[in-house]
Formats: structure tokens, C-alpha cells, sequence
């Protein structure tokens, strides 16, 4: 039991970065139709930068933690929104597939600036809160594990408040919805993509910020983050932020349990559980998917 | 005799809106025929259900005789059936030439192997289609712009080019999407001596348009649309007096003719 | 030959009853514009052979590049082939190579290492296996469409490289160790030169015949596929055989690219066959042009010289950034020709030859016994890809 209540918390930690990631790659989506292949580099900027400004493990203490975490949050989402404006938004209506090879362009470099500056080192990053795991049902969490969760939870919330509470946000999804229509009541869907990667670069920034104390922080963490990402959002169902969450949570404890009850002569092929099921989903609901793409008549 | 091709009760409805409801049609070798209908009558949609693009959820298709619902667009192009698209759908990046040997494709029966190799065989095909897409764009009065780039040209061009790359494979059913609209006056000139010719040739035509002096002196005869229903079937006179199609159409049809003959 | 239909209107033939200088003039305006499609894949093979013969003299003349860039480039330019097909000529996006590569690389390995079978052989295997794999993939695969081809494919090419990680017969990232070398006859392939002249015979090879693929009703086909499926099907071509073919054959050329690697390098281990690779190629790809094979050799070598002189002079201007510094330069190429160049080197060059043609149109037609207006004239109104 404790055991399993161990690989579950590993699972749900996971699962809830896996979410995180995938919210990301939902809100460009659906707002531009792009699939940003540098959702992961945001991420690590997230961590990078909550390391950079609060002091990495081993050095002295520089910003207080929720300060560095702030400063970094908006000035990924700044970074974000600007990178749309100086790559993606020159070449919009130009056919996803430029546009996601722009995001293969785009995830290299931010990943080769953070190599420069941080000449490929791995950083650590001090727990949210101090303390030894707690106990819960036989098992033990870390404490940070908790704050991973509770910032999950907190994005969605704060997502779905301000999809379906707020005009800017109802702007969003009007956007998402019929862009021509959204134009006629006097939203302007090009200036939306911005906000969109904006919006998705600053909650990848807090996903970053709160599992830099768990994974630590290299200039590469972010592919690997990228691609169970896309895994999560492909099972959530691509436009569903709930989908995304539930589809990012059971994948991450799926794999946790996989990791942990899989015979030590299959255990080395776990990797590719999430990539399976993810092509599996893919192909088996071609109808599904195609419905979501942009219906061209002839 | 069989008509050459056939649609027979065709429905299809996209969420709540019937599209087709029961459209019928037929239409024989050596003949001109017109379907026409006010804008979202279902002509379009038509097409798509006969040639393939869309599936009708029920009704059949014949293609001389031979039942061929449901068949793929590539299926119903080898059973001899050619079309343009409403929207024009050209290849952007290729030029003109090449544009229209796809229409060709069939008729290049090498493999891939003999293709990479360059075979004899294959160069003689090769040039032989070549020879066909030429004359193609002769006849649609476009071979000037074989060499460019099929994106860069004009409206009006593009629908011809269209046209030829429909016409090169000598289809015996060739359904054509509003083929006039934006054409100048000397391109549609073309366009209907073209299709006169087409049609003298054997093929059947099947015209979608809207301009009704076009469709008055080419059509032998008319089918007309209306919210996705055939309210009248016959020859243009008879049409042009029946009073249902009146009330649904040709009000609306004699202006806008009206207005192309004054522009 | 693709004998350029007749060239358009206003170039070549007005060129006779006049002096022969002109007419070697109008002949070469008109080679420059690119009127005379017949000419310039020849003049690019011949300008590729020259290179490549050559190699041995100019590659470490550049003082970072040695010959086993040389190898390396035409084992990336066979595995760029798969690239341009799929992605530049058929506009789908599939991101299997590393996985074809990998399997091409392992047949060899795995076959050949205490001298089971002869390694021509293996490569055989490795092809046919490739083959089979390749048309499984196709099915499911192809189904889908757009950036979601990209996402599956991307999956499936995980999933390999967990294999060949993982799978007890690879060896994974130990990798296998002793791979023998290829051999003609009694010739065994041994030196750097030896093995540049062989895998660059073979690359060229492919580029010919896939150069003549493309410029025949396959390459039609797939262009069309690219602008217009619905389109390209009412026209009687099959998207997804189309489709299919030409994942064939690039998994085909990966898999031989592959058993060279596994030859020349006499080692083979999991981590060349990870994504990197895949994102090297279309950073390779689109520098060359992404409708180009005659340019596909130039973005390889291009990006090859790149990476081997930021590892070279990098470490120096930015220090402690190790071997995992050539990124930092192909993110930014990446963005920049996709913006700027989005043909890329071959239509960059194009563009030059193209004015250099208009030069000497003009300069063919300015003399006094030439009428006003006639060559020039046309030549400004003319248009080119
Ligand atoms: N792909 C589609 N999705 C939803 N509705 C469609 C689609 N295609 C056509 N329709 C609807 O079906 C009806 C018929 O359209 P169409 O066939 O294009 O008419 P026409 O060509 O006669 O103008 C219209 O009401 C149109 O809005
Ligand atoms: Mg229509």
C-alpha cells in the first residue's frame, strides 16, 4: 500500500507538469491553430529564470522565493508575446506546418541563449516551503509535491474563471470560435495570438517555477517536457482544458505505476509508453481530429 | 440509350441544414446540361456528393449504368468524370504546365521505378502528355501562360487553366463550378465555344452557373435547385416559363444577367 | 532531358541569324533564368561532382572541416533526400527519419558484427525491412493530416529510439562495437577518401533518380497532393499511395544511409539516432531549399561547416559550453531562412542567376544591330518560381 500511495504521488507530480505543459499547448491552439513546439522552453525559462533570480542551491539567497517567482512569470509572458510578434506573426495564414517548424526554430534558440548563459550546468532550486515529506495514506509526499498540485489546481481555476467570467477572456474564446465574427464585434483576433502565446508562456513559466525545487534546471529539460505535453493535450482531447488536466494526470500516473510495477526486463521500454499511446489516440480517432481542423470546402 | 451518368435521389444535410433533399439527374454523351439554382441551393454540394469529395447519406450514383455511390474522387476520375471547384483549386507552386499534366495523371501508366530510371518508355508517355497538355491550354486560349507559376495568374486565368487540366484527360463526364465567373467578356466567349465543342466531341457536360445568357444558349437542358430540392426539369424555353422557377429563380437569375450584359 | 517544352516567348530562338557570340550570349541568358530546365540539373550535377571529387583537397583546407565531414555530408544528404520528397515536394511533414536511419544502422550492425553476412547484404536486409516497417507506419499514419502527421510521426520515432535504447541486441547507448568495413572484390573500404568517393557515388545517385522522379508524373503528383488533395484526387492521383511512395523511398535511402554510417564508422550506439538527428536534417533541408535536391548538398555541407566551427572556434568567444554548442547557431539559421529565405539556398541562387541572366540578355541585345525593346524588354516581364 505505502508503496503504491509512493508511485501514485511520483505519478501525480508528474501528471500535473505533464497538465501544465499541455494547457500551454491547448490555449495557442485553439486561439491560432499553431502547435508550439517550444511549450517545454518556456517551462524551462520558468525554472531557469525562479532559479536565476532566487539564488540557486548552493549560492546565497538573492529575491525572496514568491518575488523571483513573479518577476519571472511575467517576464516569460513577456518573452512569449514577443516572440510571436518577431517570428510566428509575420508568417500567420502561411500553413501550420511553417508555423510549427518556426516553433522547432524558436525552441532552439531560447535554448541555445540559455546555454550561453548558463554554460549547460544543471541548477537546484530550495523548496517552497521547508520541512521533511509528509505521511498521507501509508505513503510519503514531499511538500513541494504538494505546491506542484495546488498550482495546477490554481491554473485551472484561474483558466476557467477567466475563459468564462471575464470579457478579455470570452474575447479569447470568440476568437477560437469564429474569428470573422469575433472581427465584426470589433475583437481583433491577430492581436489575440499574441496574448495567447503570452498567456501560455507565463503558465508555463509557474509550471516551471514549481517543479525547478523537484527536476532542477538544464538549458535541455524542455523537449522531453514538450513531448509529454503534447501527449497529455492529444488525450485530453485538444481543446478541453479539463481533458488536458485529467489527460496529463493519467498519463503521469500511469507511467508512475509503470515505472514502478513493470517486470525489470520491460522496464527499459516504459519510455515509450506515453508516445504509444498518444499515436494510438491519434490514429484511432482520425474523425475526431479532422472535425478539429479547419473545415476547408471545395 | 443509358445516360452516361446518374444521380438518383442524392441527400445529404450538413448539421441541421438538408443541403440535398432527393436531387436527381441525368445526363447523356453529346449534351449540355445546366444545373442552376439560387446561391446555397445545394449545386455545389451536388457535386461533391457525385464526385466523391462528400458522401451522400443515402441515394445512388451511376456511371453508365454501373452503380458507384460512395466511390473516392480518384475512382470516380478513372471511371472518366473530370471537375473544376467552385473556389478554383489549382496547385499554387507549379506552373501552368504542370498544373494541367495532373489532369494527365492517368494517363501515365510507367512506375516509380521506370520514372527514376528514365526509361524510353517512360519519356515517350512523358512527352505524349505533354503534347495533350498543350493542347489543352490551346483550346482554353491560356497556352501563352504555360511557364508561369499557376498562383501568380489571374482570376480569370486560373478558372481556365482549371478548365484545361479538366479537359486534357478526355473525361466523358465533366462537371463544371460556376466555370464563367470571373471571367472577362472575351474568356467566356472562349469558354463557351470551348464547351460546345466539348460537348460535340461526346462528352457530357454538366454546368454550374449563374450567368443565364450562358446557360440559355449552351444548355439543352436544365435542371434547377432549390434549397436543395429539383423544382423543374427540361429544355431552356420550358424553364425559363415555368412559374415555379420564376417565383424561386428567375427573378433574381434575369437582374443579375441583366447586370453582366450591361457591365 | 525535360526539354523545356519550348522555351517561353522572347528568349532562345530569336537569338539565330546573329553574330555567334550572340547567340552563346542568348543561350546563356536564357541558362541562367532558368529557361532551359534541361541544362541546369546538368550543370549542377557537374558542379556537385567537381565538389565532391575535389573533397579530399578542399574540406580540411577550411581548417575546421576534415573528410570525415565529408562521409557524413553525403550520409546526411541521403537521409535529406526522404526530407525534401516528404516535406518539400509532397508538404507532409513526417518526422520518422531517425527511426529508418536507426534500423538501416542496426541491420548492418547487428548482422554483420562477427562477419554473419556479407555487409552488402545486410544493407539489403536493412532496406527491406525499412521497406516493410515504412508501409505498416503508412497506414495508420497517413490518415492523418497537417501538424498532426508531425505529432504521430514524432511519437512513432520516440518510440524507436526508446528501442533502440532499451532492446537487449542493440546494445543501446554501450552500443555495438567492431562493425566491419565494405569491400569490393578485394578492395577494402578503409580510408576517409575511399569511403567519401563511395557514399557521395551513391548519393548521387539518389539525387538522380529522385530528381528524375520528381520531374515526372510522381513529382507532379506529389506537388499537386501538397496544394490540393482534393484537387489532386479528382485528377485520378491517390494522395495516399503518393504519400506512401514516397515515405517508401525515404525510409528506403535512410536505411542505406544508415548501413553506411554503421560501416564507415565500425560502431553504432543509441544517441545517434535521437531526435537531434531529425532536427539537424531540417535545419539541413530548408538552408538547402526545401524543393531543391541539386541544393540540398550545399545547406548540408553548409550547416556541417557551421557546426564544426562553432565546435572549433566557439568554445573560445563563449566559453564552458561544450559539444552541445552548435544549437546556438541552428536555431537562429533556422528562423532566419524560414522568415527571410524560405526557398532557401536554391532559391537564393536561382535569384542570383536569374539577374546575372537579365545581365547578359541585356548586354546580348543592347548593340546597335538589335532592335529596341527585344530581349530585355521580355526578360522584365518575365517570371520565375
Ligand atoms: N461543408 C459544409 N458544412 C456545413 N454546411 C455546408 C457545407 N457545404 C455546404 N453547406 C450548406 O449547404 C447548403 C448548400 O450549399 P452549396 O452546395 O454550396 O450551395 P450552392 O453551390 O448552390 O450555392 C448551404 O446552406 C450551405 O451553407
Ligand atoms: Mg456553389
Amino acid at each position: 500500500m505505502g508503496e503504491f500511495v509512493v508511485f501514485l504521488f511520483a505519478g501525480l507530480t508528474v501528471g500535473a507538469i505533464n497538465a501544465l505543459t499541455g494547457l500551454g499547448l491547448l490555449i495557442i491552439y485553439n486561439v491560432t491553430g499553431v502547435i508550439n513546439f517550444a511549450q517545454g522552453d518556456f517551462v524551462m525559462l520558468g525554472a531557469m529564470g525562479t532559479i536565476l533570480f532566487a539564488g540557486p542551491n548552493g549560492g546565497p539567497h538573492r529575491l525572496p522565493l514568491a518575488v523571483a517567482v513573479i518577476v519571472t512569470v511575467a517576464g516569460v509572458a513577456a518573452i512569449g508575446g514577443l516572440v510571436e510578434r518577431a517570428v510566428i506573426h509575420p508568417r500567420r495564414g502561411k500553413g501550420p506546418i511553417l508555423l510549427l517548424m518556426i516553433t522547432v526554430g524558436l525552441s532552439l534558440v531560447i535554448e541555445g541563449v540559455v546555454l550561453i548563459v548558463t554554460s549547460s550546468q544543471t541548477y537546484g532550486l530550495r523548496n517552497f516551503s521547508a520541512g521533511g515529506p509528509l505521511t498521507v495514506f501509508g505513503g510519503e509526499v514531499s511538500r513541494q509535491s504538494l505546491w506542484v498540485y495546488g498550482v495546477t489546481a490554481l491554473v485551472l481555476i484561474a483558466l476557467y474563471l477567466f475563459f468564462s467570467h471575464t470579457r478579455s477572456g470570452k474575447a479569447f474564446r470568440a476568437c477560437e470560435i469564429n474569428p470573422l465574427a469575433a472581427r465584426l464585434v470589433g475583437i481583433r483576433p491577430s492581436r489575440y495570438w499574441t496574448y495567447a502565446f503570452a498567456l501560455a508562456a507565463g503558465v508555463s513559466a509557474l509550471a516551471g517555477a514549481a517543479i525547478a525545487p523537484v527536476t532542477t534546471a538544464t538549458y535541455n529539460m524542455g523537449l522531453p517536457l514538450a513531448l509529454d505535453g503534447f501527449v497529455a493535450w492529444v488525450l485530453g482531447g485538444l481543446v478541453s482544458p479539463v481533458g488536458v488536466v485529467l489527460g496529463g494526470i493519467g498519463l503521469g500516473v500511469a507511467q508512475g505505476m509503470l515505472d514502478g510495477y513493470l517486470p525489470t526486463a520491460l522496464l527499459p521500454y516504459s519510455g515509450a509508453f506515453p508516445f504509444l499511446v498518444m499515436v494510438v489516440v491519434l490514429v484511432a480517432r482520425p474523425g475526431g481530429l479532422v472535425q478539429l481542423l479547419p473545415n476547408r470546402r471545395v | 440509350m443509358t445516360p452516361v451518368f446518374e444521380a438518383i435521389d442524392l441527400n445529404k444535410s450538413f448539421g441541421g441544414v438538408a443541403a440535398l433533399q432527393a436531387a436527381s439527374i441525368s445526363v447523356e454523351h453529346h449534351r449540355i446540361h445546366a444545373l442552376i439554382g439560387p446561391n446555397g441551393a445545394g449545386k455545389t454540394t451536388f457535386f461533391n456528393c457525385v464526385s466523391g469529395h462528400q458522401q451522400p447519406e443515402s441515394g445512388k450514383v451511376l456511371m453508365n449504368g454501373v452503380d458507384v455511390t460512395g466511390a473516392p474522387p480518384y475512382r470516380m476520375a478513372e471511371l472518366g468524370m473530370a471537375r473544376t471547384f467552385q473556389n478554383v483549386e489549382l496547385f499554387p507552386a507549379m506552373n501552368v504546365l504542370d498544373n494541367v499534366l495532373v489532369g494527365d495523371h492517368l494517363e501515365i501508366s510507367e512506375g516509380p521505378v521506370a520514372a527514376m530510371l528514365r526509361l524510353p518508355r517512360h519519356r515517350r508517355s512523358e512527352r505524349r502528355a505533354r503534347s495533350r497538355a498543350l493542347a489543352a491550354l490551346e483550346r482554353t486560349g491560356t497556352a501563352q501562360l504555360a511557364h508561369r507559376l499557376a498562383g501568380e495568374l489571374p482570376y480569370g486565368s486560373q478558372r481556365l487553366v482549371e478548365i484545361a487540366r479538366a479537359l486534357v484527360g478526355g473525361p466523358s463526364v465533366l462537371l463544371l463550378d460556376e466555370p464563367a465567373a470571373g471571367l472577362t467578356a472575351g474568356e467566356a466567349d472562349i469558354l463557351r465555344e470551348l464547351l460546345v465543342a466539348i460537348a460535340a466531341e461526346g462528352s457530357a457536360v454538366l454546368l454550374v452557373e449563374h450567368d443565364m445568357r450562358t446557360v440559355m444558349a449552351l444548355a439543352e437542358e436544365i435542371t434547377v435547385l432549390d434549397a436543395g430540392r429539383v423544382i423543374a426539369v427540361g429544355p431552356p424555353g420550358q424553364i425559363q416559363a415555368n412559374p415555379v422557377v420564376i417565383a424561386a429563380y428567375l427573378g433574381v437569375g434575369a437582374e443579375e444577367s441583366g447586370e453582366v450584359a450591361g457591365s | 532531358m525535360t526539354r523545356s517544352l519550348g522555351a517561353p516567348e522572347g528568349t532562345a530562338r530569336d537569338g539565330s541569324g546573329r553574330s555567334p557570340l550572340k547567340k552563346v550570349l542568348v543561350r546563356g541568358a536564357d541558362v541562367l533564368r532558368g529557361h532551359r530546365d534541361g541544362l541546369a540539373p546538368a550543370a549542377g550535377m557537374v558542379v556537385l561532382g567537381i565538389g565532391v571529387l575535389t573533397m579530399p583537397a578542399w574540406l580540411p583546407a577550411t581548417g575546421f572541416l576534415t573528410l570525415t565531414d565529408g562521409v557524413l555530408a553525403g550520409i546526411y544528404t541521403l537521409l535529406g533526400i526522404g526530407m525534401v520528397l516528404l516535406l518539400g515536394y509532397t508538404g507532409q511533414l513526417a518526422l520518422t527519419v531517425n527511426a529508418s536511419y536507426g534500423i538501416g544502422a542496426y541491420a548492418t550492425a547487428i548482422l554483420t558484427v562477427d562477419d554473419r553476412i556479407d555487409p552488402w547484404l545486410a544493407m539489403l536486409v536493412g532496406i527491406v525491412v525499412n521497406i516493410v516497417v515504412a508501409l505498416a507506419l503508412a497506414f495508420p499514419l497517413f490518415r492523418l493530416q497537417g501538424h498532426f502527421l508531425a505529432v504521430a510521426t514524432l511519437g512513432v520515432a520516440l518510440m524507436g529510439y526508446t528501442v533502440f535504447e532499451a532492446a537487449p541486441v542493440t546494445g543501446g547507448s554501450n552500443g555495438i562495437n567492431g562493425i566491419p568495413t565494405l569491400s569490393i572484390g578485394s578492395f577494402h573500404f578503409v580510408s576517409d577518401m575511399a569511403w567519401t568517393y563511395l557514399v557521395w557515388v551513391i548519393a548521387l545517385a539518389a539525387l538522380l533518380a529522385c530528381r528524375n522522379l520528381v520531374t515526372s508524373h510522381f513529382g507532379r503528383a506529389m506537388l499537386a497532393v501538397s496544394g490540393s488533395e482534393a484537387a489532386a484526387e479528382s485528377s485520378g492521383a491517390r494522395p495516399f499511395w503518393i504519400k506512401t511512395l514516397v515515405f517508401v523511398v525515404a525510409a528506403a535511402l535512410s536505411s542505406v544511409a544508415g548501413s553506411l554510417y554503421a560501416s564507415y564508422a565500425g560502431f553504432v550506439s543509441s544517441s545517434s539516432f535521437d531526435l537531434t538527428l531529425t532536427l539537424t536534417l531540417l535545419v539541413m533541408v530548408v538552408v538547402g531549399g526545401l524543393r531543391s535536391l541539386w541544393a540540398l548538398p550545399f545547406g548540408v555541407l553548409g550547416i556541417l561547416a557551421l557546426s564544426a566551427a562553432l565546435q572549433t572556434y566557439g568554445p573560445s568567444v563563449i566559453p564552458a559550453t561544450g559539444s552541445d554548442i552548435p544549437i546556438v547557431g541552428y536555431g537562429v539559421i533556422l528562423i532566419l531562412f524560414l522568415l527571410v529565405v524560405p526557398g532557401g539556398l536554391a532559391s537564393a541562387g536561382r535569384w542570383c542567376a536569374g539577374q546575372a541572366g537579365r545581365l547578359v540578355a541585356r548586354v546580348a541585345a543592347t548593340p546597335a544591330t538589335q532592335p529596341a525593346g527585344g530581349l530585355y524588354g521580355t526578360a522584365s516581364s518575365e517570371s520565375r518560381p
